[in-house]
């Protein structure tokens, strides 16, 4: 049976009504899900919302990168595959922690997308904060929480990476996305532990100096 | 309290981190760090969006027919349950301890203090420090191993070092992680104080002391057991295998 979201979108009404109600940040109701919403939006409409029409887009827009990311960790074509629905499971569940103010789309599934990869494919486990412990220590300094709240877009972090060097932006990629250790980039590489440090020290002032 | 943290992790650890090479041990006590340090939190939300970004750029890999409408079947699925979970997690976060680090008899000034143990370390105690079971290394030095899921060889544990306690001098086969949560010791580095951590490699030999009047307590994570220099340490560490 095919997914039909139109289906789905007018049934929970009064129950959208309310949810909206009681969030500040006023969604409006049956927003039409499209090509033109953002996956902020599309994350904070599931978390609100409980939609599942938008939650089927996101996994439209999400699903082929979250293989490609397992994939790239070592992971075979059936747990590729398992993996690609236990992330996108994981952010409906998850959705009510995203904040659009910290954090891209993209950059939050990739996190939910790196924990599964350490969890599943190397069988580790980390420990995190839970971002909603208050007891966690704030910023005095308004100026850094901006820094901090100005979360980058990605097609400004795209531009920057475009400003590295190759061997730079190849140091990056095997770290932020294959997710290797300095060590281990090192040799992949066959170049000195040394120049994985130096060439990520010039690559990430660099991104700096374009994205700030 | 931030602008009192003067050591923070290597900018290679907070890669490290960011991009998940860091498990274990290590990672319950960088989570602890960035749970004290705002800025050291900025800077791991800067390097996960560059992971973000990457991640967004790749063109990815078509997911099999169905899988969309496998995903949705599962989805109800979790509906059902949903809403029973979502009471247990609820009540689990509410039930957790009130840990106050302050101790009634310390001269200290309470800038140099953690108000409250954040989360995951909070939940591995099962009372606070002046409570809990510490076992003695050493004079003057006592530990309580944590609880921490860690494939690596090394340990996690919490150290408490009485006032002017020096530690053996020691170097590192692997490398070392400390965290301080209470007091303040001093080595050949610095001084380092409830929020900082020491971010040591295999290079460095080093001999903390514990240097306020009242005990200084860390969180000490290894990937490898420490080397101690010295004949007696050599032979205490034969016995406690630190």
């Amino acid at each position: 049976m095919p997914y039909k979201p139109t289906d789905k979108r007018n049934e929970k009404g009064s129950e959208v009504d309310t949810l909206a109600l009681a969030t500040e940040k006023k969604k409006d109701v049956n927003v039409a899900i499209d090509d033109g919403i953002t996956s902020e939006d599309l994350i904070v409409i599931i978390a609100q919302e409980r939609r599942k029409d938008a939650f089927a887009e996101l996994f439209v827009r999400f699903a082929p990168k979250i293989k490609a990311f397992m994939y790239k960790s070592g992971a075979d074509e059936t747990t590729c595959e398992e993996l690609v629905q236990e992330t996108m499971l994981q952010v409906w569940r998850k959705a009510d922690r995203y904040n659009p103010e910290k954090a891209a789309a993209s950059t939050w599934i990739m996190t939910v997308c790196r924990n599964l990869r350490i969890d599943r494919i190397r069988k580790l486990k980390r420990y995190e904060i839970d971002v909603n412990d208050p007891t966690l220590v704030t910023q005095e300094s308004p100026d850094t929480e901006a820094i901090v709240a100005g979360h980058q877009k990605d097609e400004e972090v795209r531009k920057a990476m475009e400003s590295l060097s190759v061997d730079q932006r190849k140091v990056v990629m095997l770290s932020f996305y294959e997710g290797l250790a300095h060590r281990e980039i090192a040799e992949k590489l066959d170049i000195p532990l040394g120049t994985v440090k130096s060439r990520m020290r010039l690559a990430l002032q660099k991104m700096r100096s374009v994205l700030e | 309290m931030t602008k009192d943290i003067h050591h923070h992790p290597t900018e290679e650890t907070l890669i490290a981190y960011a991009n998940g090479n860091i498990t274990g041990g290590y990672s319950l006590l960088l989570a602890t760090h960035l749970a004290f340090c705002p800025q050291c939190r900025a800077e791991i939300q800067r390097l996960e969006n560059i992971g973000g970004a990457v991640f967004a750029q790749d063109e990815g890999i078509t997911v099999s027919e169905g899988a969309l409408e496998n995903v949705m079947s599962k989805l109800d699925a979790l509906e059902m349950t949903s809403s029973t979970q979502a009471n247990t997690s609820q009540a689990g976060a509410s039930s957790g301890k009130y840990l106050s680090l302050n101790s009634p008899k310390s001269g200290e000034p309470s800038a140099e203090q953690i108000p409250e143990l954040p989360l995951p370390l909070r939940d591995m105690l099962p009372t606070d420090f002046n409570n809990l079971q510490w076992r003695t290394l050493a004079p003057g030095i006592k530990h309580y191993p944590l609880p921490v899921d860690d494939h690596h060889k090394g340990t996690t544990r919490l150290l408490k070092i009485a006032p002017g306690t020096c530690l053996p001098e020691h170097d590192h086969h692997g490398s070392e992680l400390t965290l301080v949560l209470k007091g303040a010791y001093s080595d050949e580095i610095g001084r380092f104080k409830a929020g900082d951590i020491a971010d040591i490699n295999e290079d460095i030999r080093h001999q903390p002391i514990a240097d306020t009047h009242e005990d200084c307590i860390c969180l000490i994570a290894t990937d490898a057991p420490l080397k101690f220099t010295g004949l007696v340490p050599r032979m205490l560490q034969s016995f406690i295998g630190i």
